[in-house]
């Protein structure tokens, strides 16, 4: 009994160390994950302009571009509701206080 | 009698393009079907019409636009339908628009084709689209285009250029998306995608239009013809069509033809002999070869009536 | 009083304060998490922003986020009061404050599908509050700037091998950027590479001090800063801020294993001195009429020192962001959201007020332990006869001596007594360099999330009037505003002549900014907790006294800020030099006024929602 919880706190315990392993990591490509997805928000942006009535690049580029993005798009359509919410995201993955 | 294909020299490609520019009205579909007819003589020519009047259906007795028609031994015919075209365009994205934007799935099919063929821009983009293809189309030696409304007709023509500069710029940013996607999956440990199929797209389209603008501007693959008559309207807009091909693709055109000038006695008749001089003398001071089409008094509109415009042809400048 | 004691008490009150009133009445009665809830991260799943993350990997990346400068600073001023009191509050505060506040945002934004602290105020309060929200993380951010680069620049003067540490890191920093991004190197290799450069860097760093004025430090900082946030220089604020994540865990463990080791040494500082404090430890100039009026009680002046160790406002933010958009389970959150914050109060407690308690009395922990503290105090500088306590350093240098000290003990029982003095210089000058380290983190952040708030507060000009707008929020006017702000505040240094201790004592803009830092966190912190609180009210529909329980520490909380500032308006401002009348001052007052327009709002959503 005493045995079993204490094997089950240790494996809590490398769990939690894995964890924060896996976070250190995680934490080294932060920032570059910020500047990844805004780069991507603004190509699709551009690509995708004329479709929503702004005046990007010819009407038929963006067509024949959509068939490859078509999974990207929805990145843009999850994003574009939260619009200016920002603050809190750039926050957590800039570093904090 | 020279032939008209020497004043076209060189032709080093394969096919080459011979593009018909001119104000609506001056004779440019007889001309373009006068210029196919005599490249056909020799070669298999396909005449391309981008013109929206769609006349050449009438002189060629031809009875459907959107496909390639034999007319003479080796003499083809081809009348573009932009409606038809930009449909055929436009429909195969239908769907995949109706999946990514929701909203549109109230309109049908019709309503977005619409939608997207009003839009400014779409139809010198359609034009655009088989201007490429023409270029391509090995089996004829020669592909002369009797080209849409002079507006539409140079806007075409620019269209490389700024899709090319889109190009660069789309490219530029996806480069760096798909190093940092790259970077990021590397370090993380993750499985990564090495193709991107948008790049690749974008890539492929680089290579085309590339292509496409250097032809356009290559001696030896495209030539272009300005037909104007003697006339202040018609010789403004030829100025400003040479004007362009000089400026933006800096090209000169291989021919100028004078079309519907009056023999002198008409000319003094109707009151217009100092006006024609004077175009005409203009026209010969250009440097560029130049060729005068006499009026005809009953209007060409069969494909043997082209064969009298060539009698009534003489060369106003040889240039070299 | 033994060092085991109060590392068991603090060690108990946090385990029976996470098993009870966290997952008891938090988790089950007022929240009532469940684990058949989707989450956002499942609902809204996206691959991107929306990803179901491991509990443990979470905890660690929001810990991260949250750990920095402000647990360290707060409590080591806070000690004025005998080591019982800060003690208490830290405890206290972060069981049924802090954590709760941290909890409460990250729940609050789950059930709002992951949007951020201000939209939900906005949805529950009103639009207004959005703004209000904004014009304080403003100013909350330029006071940030400012103690923070005074920290900074303190430190580099009384440590300036930590400077040269500090110089160093960055191209170190740099070359773990190209050898991971550039280059086929694995991160766990370049790790390893950044990591022995950083202790040879550490090794050359201790015997070569970088000496340069206070001044000198805080324009190099604040240019710095505006660097750091003006330019995407990626390659070197991603590693910088990822070597950082790993000196935080050896600062962390080395503090608990200190602890450890040194569990029989007898606290030679006081539980208790005195409630009242002088006047200087909330800001006031030592030696003037307010510096030496004893108006610091401990209620309500509390918030006004001991600011992150308990709470801090820019928590809820950080847990609305990515945190709340990455929990993969609703009862995940009691282990991110509340336990992270416990884990900083104890940081707090272990890293700061115990070392700090243990290494009160120089004279009588030397008698104690036979460790040669005078002379190892006298080879940086402090000279046991004229400063016999700790309390006699500035707050940021008691934290660096007592760590060093208690380490140093700590570490003596394993390699010998003779070692005392290189093991006190040794973790001395990594304590300072670990809090510089957090303090530079923070300063680019901060000034790129003012830019950010600045641009997002005018956007009500902007139909106005284009041309001004697009002025204001150009990135670098809008970043330029609120650096120089920042280091103008942190600028002056004072040297006050103190006839009870017969010398002068260096006073640094950081002392007299501070207060009003920790003072508008706090006072953040209190209003998204109010928010917190009326969304458990209004939308969860929690009544009778599992509501109080939240209700109560939200108000009590606001009522301890709105009065220790007000306190410190009446009290202290007034005697502060211009520079600061002016621009803590005016902050300050500018918060209030704001405060109070938030609670008007609070009141409204209150009635209208019963």
């Amino acid at each position: 009994m005493v045995f079993k919880s204490l094997y089950l706190i240790l494996r809590e315990f490398f769990n939690f160390i894995r964890g924060i392993d896996q976070a250190l990591i995680e934490e080294s490509v932060s920032a570059l994950q910020l500047e990844y997805v805004e780069l991507e928000v603004a190509f699709l942006t551009l690509v995708l302009g004329p479709l929503v009535g702004v005046k990007t690049v010819p009407t038929l580029l963006t067509l024949e571009l959509l068939e490859p993005l078509r999974d990207e798009v929805r990145i843009l359509a999850s994003r574009a509701p939260r619009g200016r919410d920002v603050l809190a995201d750039l926050m957590s993955s800039l570093g904090g206080t | 009698m020279t032939s008209l294909l020497e004043f076209l020299q060189p032709t080093l490609g394969e096919p080459h393009v011979v593009i018909v520019l001119g104000k609506g009205g001056v004779g440019k579909t007889s001309t373009s079907i006068l210029i196919a007819d005599e490249l056909s003589s020799s070669s298999d020519t396909l005449l391309v019409s981008f013109d929206p009047a769609k006349h050449i259906l009438e002189y060629l007795d031809v009875e459907e636009p959107m496909r390639v028609v034999r007319v003479k031994d080796r003499l083809y015919v081809y009348q573009l339908d932009i409606d038809m075209a930009a449909r055929e365009v436009t429909s195969r994205y239908v769907n995949l628009l109706n999946d990514l934007l929701p909203s549109l799935q109230v309109l049908n099919v019709d309503d977005v084709v619409k939608a997207f063929k009003y839009m400014p821009g779409v139809e010198e983009e359609v034009f655009l689209r088989k201007l490429l293809e023409l270029y391509k189309r090995r089996e004829f030696k020669y592909v002369v285009i009797d080209t849409p409304p002079t507006g539409i007709a140079l806007r075409t023509l620019i269209l490389p250029r700024l899709y090319n500069m889109w190009l660069e710029k789309l490219i530029e940013i996806r480069e760096r998306i798909v190093a940092l996607r790259y970077v990021i999956a590397r370090t993380l440990g993750r499985k990564y995608e090495v193709d991107d199929p948008a790049l690749k797209k974008l890539y492929e389209m680089r290579d085309e239009y590339r292509f496409l603008e250097a032809s356009l501007r290559d001696y030896g693959r495209t030539s272009y013809v300005i037909v104007a008559n003697p006339e202040p309207l018609p010789i403004h807009e030829m100025r400003e069509v040479v004007s362009f091909l000089e400026g933006e693709l800096r090209v000169k055109p291989k021919l100028v033809v004078l079309n519907k000038v009056f023999p002198d006695d008409v000319a003094v008749r109707l009151g217009v002999y100092e006006q024609q001089r004077r175009y005409v003398d203009g026209v010969r001071q250009l440097p560029y070869t130049s060729i005068v089409i006499s009026y005809v008094s009953s209007p060409p509109s069969k494909l043997r009536d082209i064969a009298r415009l060539r009698e009534s042809l003489y060369v106003l400048r040889r240039q070299p | 009083m033994y060092v085991l004691v109060i590392l068991l008490i603090v060690l108990a009150i946090y385990v029976i304060a996470y098993t009870y009133y966290g997952r008891g009445i938090l988790e089950r009665r007022v929240v009532k998490a469940s684990p058949d809830r989707l989450t956002p991260a499942w609902e809204k799943f996206d691959g991107i922003d929306y990803v179901p993350a491991n509990k443990y990997v979470l905890y660690g990346h929001h810990f991260a986020s949250i750990a920095g400068a402000g647990p360290i600073i707060g409590p080591a001023i806070a000690m004025v009061y005998g080591w019982a009191l800060p003690l208490i509050w830290v405890l206290f505060g972060n069981i049924f404050i802090g954590a709760v506040h941290d909890y409460l945002s990250i729940m609050a934004s789950v059930r709002h599908g992951g949007i951020s602290i201000m939209s939900i105020s906005e949805n529950v309060m009103g639009r207004k509050a959005k703004y209000i929200f904004l014009a304080y993380v403003w100013i909350a951010l330029i006071l940030v700037l400012a103690a923070f680069i005074s920290v900074a620049a303190s430190i580099f003067v009384t440590v300036p091998q930590a400077a040269t540490l500090s110089v160093l890191f960055m191209p170190i920093a740099l070359l773990f950027g190209l050898l991971v991004y550039r280059t086929g190197i694995s991160v766990r290799m370049a790790t390893l590479i950044a990591l022995i450069l950083l202790v040879l860097a550490f090794i050359y760093a201790l015997r070569t001090p970088l000496h340069l004025t206070y001044e000198a430090w805080v324009v190099i900082l604040a240019v710095y800063g505006f660097i750091a946030a003006a330019l995407p220089v990626w390659y070197l604020l991603q590693p910088r801020d990822y070597v950082n994540a790993y000196l935080l865990w050896a600062f962390v463990a080395f503090a608990v294993l200190g602890a450890l080791l040194t569990a029989g040494y007898a606290l030679t500082g006081p539980a208790y001195t005195s409630f009242k404090a002088p006047g200087a430890v909330i800001g006031a100039i030592p030696g003037t009429a307010a510096g030496k009026a004893m108006v610091a009680y401990f209620w309500p002046a509390v918030p006004l020192i001991i600011a992150c160790g308990a709470l801090s406002g820019f928590h809820s933010i950080v847990g609305s962001g990515t945190t709340s958009k990455q929990l993969s389970s609703e009862l995940d959150a009691l282990l991110v959201g509340y336990g992270a914050m416990l884990t900083e109060g104890a940081v707090s407690s272990l890293a700061v007020i115990l070392p700090i308690a243990l290494a009160w009395s120089f004279t009588s922990l030397e008698a104690a332990t036979g460790a040669p503290i005078s002379s190892a105090l006298s080879k940086v500088g402090i000279d046991v006869a004229k400063t016999p306590t700790i309390l006699g350093l500035p707050a940021a240098e008691r934290f660096y001596t007592g760590y060093g000290i208690m380490q140093a003990l700590a570490w003596s029982k394993i390699l010998g007594m003779g070692n005392f003095e290189t093991l006190f210089t040794t973790f001395r000058t990594f304590a300072a360099f670990a809090l510089s380290a957090f303090v530079l983190t923070t300063l680019d952040t901060a000034n790129r999330l003012a830019r950010f708030a600045w641009s997002e507060f005018f956007d009500w000009l902007k139909p106005i009037d284009e041309t001004a707008y697009r002025f204001l929020t150009n990135r670098w006017v809008a970043s330029m505003v609120a650096i120089a702000i920042g280091a103008i505040l942190a600028y002056p240094q004072i040297s006050v002549y103190v006839p009870e201790l017969e010398r002068h004592i260096t006073v640094y803009a950081y002392a007299i900014v501070w207060p009003a830092f920790a003072g508008t966190n706090q006072l953040l912190a209190a209003l998204a907790l109010l928010t917190s609180a009326l969304w458990v009210y209004a939308v969860l529909k929690v009544r009778g006294w599992i509501s109080l329980v939240i209700m109560a520490p939200a108000l009590f909380l606001w009522i301890t800020v709105t009065a220790a500032l007000i306190l410190w308006l009446v009290a202290i401002a007034p005697g502060l030099p211009l520079l600061y009348k002016l621009g803590a001052g005016t902050m300050v007052a500018i918060t209030l006024i704001l405060d109070i327009l938030l609670i008007a709002l609070f009141v409204y959503g209150l009635r209208r929602a019963s």
